[in-house]
């Protein structure tokens, strides 16, 4: 089950000429377990590769999956609950709140899918909960809150809908560094504790060196490299994928070419903290 | 260059979104002003420019005291760029844009052309004169407007999270322009920011909390106060936390100490 591409692509059509965004995708993703980050530059193709997931765009080519379901879907087949498997948070989803409280706008999405209020109600408490919000916050405006706490707010609209699958595209982007600490905490104890499958769309190579099990790197809308991180910052054709290094990586790369300390790879603070702790170069 | 004495401001005539602060900004300075979410930050670039008026104290802008009477004069010595460069793009295209603000001054046709030239120049976008918006990259949305506001050739540049909304890219795109205005046009900067690492290539920083300085000297000796800036919901970033770290863990090792320092000054 979970997520797949054959041989996907898609072009944007203009009046005169279109334009390919993905082509020949292929992609195999487990409906648990996994915490994908995907990159590449502005206008490599991720957000519309993403937008796959749930049926928001159908392929021109190929087909894609998403849990048995398969897309383009037959003239008579209903999609519409394909939202609630593949659960999309956009860039600065705080923008798209839009009820008159807090509680409201996060049970919005479950009640479109047709629950009771009480269980929309139910769902809605639990998301809060998970992301941070106090009750004391359910009957505010969402609009006079902090730009932080939008941002959960509209996480939790999503997180209510009970999605297999979490897909962020740039979640962090715009929050301050506590902020986006915070929320990757969150993202993670939700990977964690539930074994939920994330796919995480950043341009952020330390998030992606801290959080990310296995990376999909794409490139004027093909996967160029599709694997574990490890691999990824070791791969000889790295410098063609025109990534910048994590900060771990650069630091250790620092020390080796200044004082020779050895190269060994460490992806999060703790553990470059222990290594450093460790050496021992008198 | 600037100089604020005891200034507050409220919205709301209940809470001061800044209260009693005072500081100095020095001629040909680059400044960073450090934040949380709300911490009053952008009140005070507000104040600045005149846009909002202290409910207490005063500023002075090279020697000119900010009141309704200077303010004509006080607007030819700052300027500001703010946030979203979406909300700010005004002309049709780059050139449009650019023209804004002279425009509005008035200046002969043949001066204006001349001028949107040089500063598109300055700004690396002279390639880009007749492109509209939606053909920019944020980065290069942003440079434009850089570059209306200084073809008002102010002395002083305010960039109120002028990197925010950026991708990487765009990002070190603007903190080159940025050195380059400050080091080889002497302009006075002022960045507004909650990003240590960017804030960490200015000369002189400013931290606010709650609408109070807190923290106020060079970017190395406010860096130290961690527990400080973590209370003030300020993050150091990863590559000093590490150096700080070890300052406390392992303090003998001199050697290490030191590359870690320069890899920090290199950034």
């Amino acid at each position: 089950m979970g997520i797949q591409f054959k041989n996907v692509g898609y072009a944007y059509k203009g009046f005169k000429k279109s334009y390919d965004a993905i082509k020949n995708i292929n992609l195999n993703i487990e409906s648990k377990g996994e915490f994908i980050a995907i990159v590449g530059h502005t206008g490599s193709g991720k957000s519309t590769l993403v937008q796959h997931m749930n049926a928001l765009l159908l392929p021109n080519e190929g087909n894609v999956i998403v849990f048995g379901q398969q897309l383009p879907p037959k003239k008579s087949e209903k999609i519409n609950y394909l939202r609630q498997k593949v659960g999309l948070v956009f860039q600065f989803p705080e923008y798209q709140l839009f009820e008159e409280t807090i509680i409201k706008d996060i049970m919005f999405g479950p009640k479109n899918f047709k629950e009771t209020s009480e269980h929309a109600l139910e769902s809605a408490k639990k998301a809060a909960s998970i992301v941070g919000i106090d009750e004391s916050l359910y009957e505010q405006s969402p609009f006079r809150i902090s730009g932080g706490q939008m941002r959960r707010v509209a996480v939790a609209g999503i997180l209510a809908m009970e999605p297999e699958i979490l897909v962020l595209d740039e979640p962090t982007r715009g929050l301050d560094p506590k902020g986006r600490t915070d929320l990757m905490e969150i993202f993670r104890e939700i990977h964690e504790k539930e074994d939920k499958t994330i796919i995480l769309i950043t341009h952020d190579m330390d998030l992606v060196s801290e959080y990310a099990k296995r990376i999909i790197v794409l490139s004027e809308g093909k996967i160029v490299f599709d694997g574990k991180k490890e691999d990824l910052f070791a791969h000889p054709d790295f410098n063609s994928y025109h990534l910048d290094y994590p900060t771990p990586l650069k630091i250790l790369k620092h020390l080796e070419e200044t004082i020779g300390l050895p190269f060994v790879p460490k992806y999060d603070f703790t553990s470059l903290l222990e290594y450093l702790k460790g050496v021992n170069h008198e | 260059m600037i100089k604020i004495e005891g200034v507050s401001f409220s919205y709301n005539r209940r809470d001061d979104a800044l209260s009693e602060v005072s500081l100095d900004i020095e001629k040909g300075s680059w400044t960073s002003i450090l934040g949380h979410n709300g911490s009053g930050k952008s009140t005070l670039s507000k104040l600045m420019v005149g846009l909002l008026s202290p409910s207490k104290g005063s500023i002075t802008i090279d020697g000119l005291v900010l009141n309704e009477e200077n303010l004509s004069k006080i607007r030819k010595k700052i300027g500001i760029v703010f946030q979203n460069p979406d909300n700010q793009f005004v002309g049709v295209t780059v050139k449009h844009d650019i023209a804004f603000g002279l425009e509005n001054q008035c200046i002969p046709h043949d001066e204006m052309k001349q001028k949107i030239m040089q500063y598109a120049k300055l700004v690396n976008m002279e390639d880009f004169l007749d492109k509209e918006p939606h053909q920019l990259s944020g980065g290069q949305k942003q440079r434009v407007a850089i570059a209306g506001a200084l073809a008002m050739e102010q002395d002083i540049l305010i960039l109120d999270e002028a990197t925010s909304m950026l991708d990487p890219e765009g990002t070190l795109e603007i903190i080159e322009l940025i050195k380059h205005l400050n080091k080889h046009l002497n302009k006075t900067i002022i960045t507004i920011t909650h990003d240590l690492s960017f804030a960490a290539q200015s000369d002189h920083l400013i931290v606010l909390k709650d609408g109070k300085v807190i923290l106020e000297g060079l970017p190395k000796d406010v860096f130290k106060e961690e527990d400080l800036l973590k209370s003030s919901h300020l993050e150091l970033p990863f590559e000093l936390a590490i150096f700080n770290e070890l300052v406390r863990q392992k303090p003998e090792d001199k050697k290490l100490l030191e590359a870690l320092w320069a890899y920090n000054s290199k950034m």
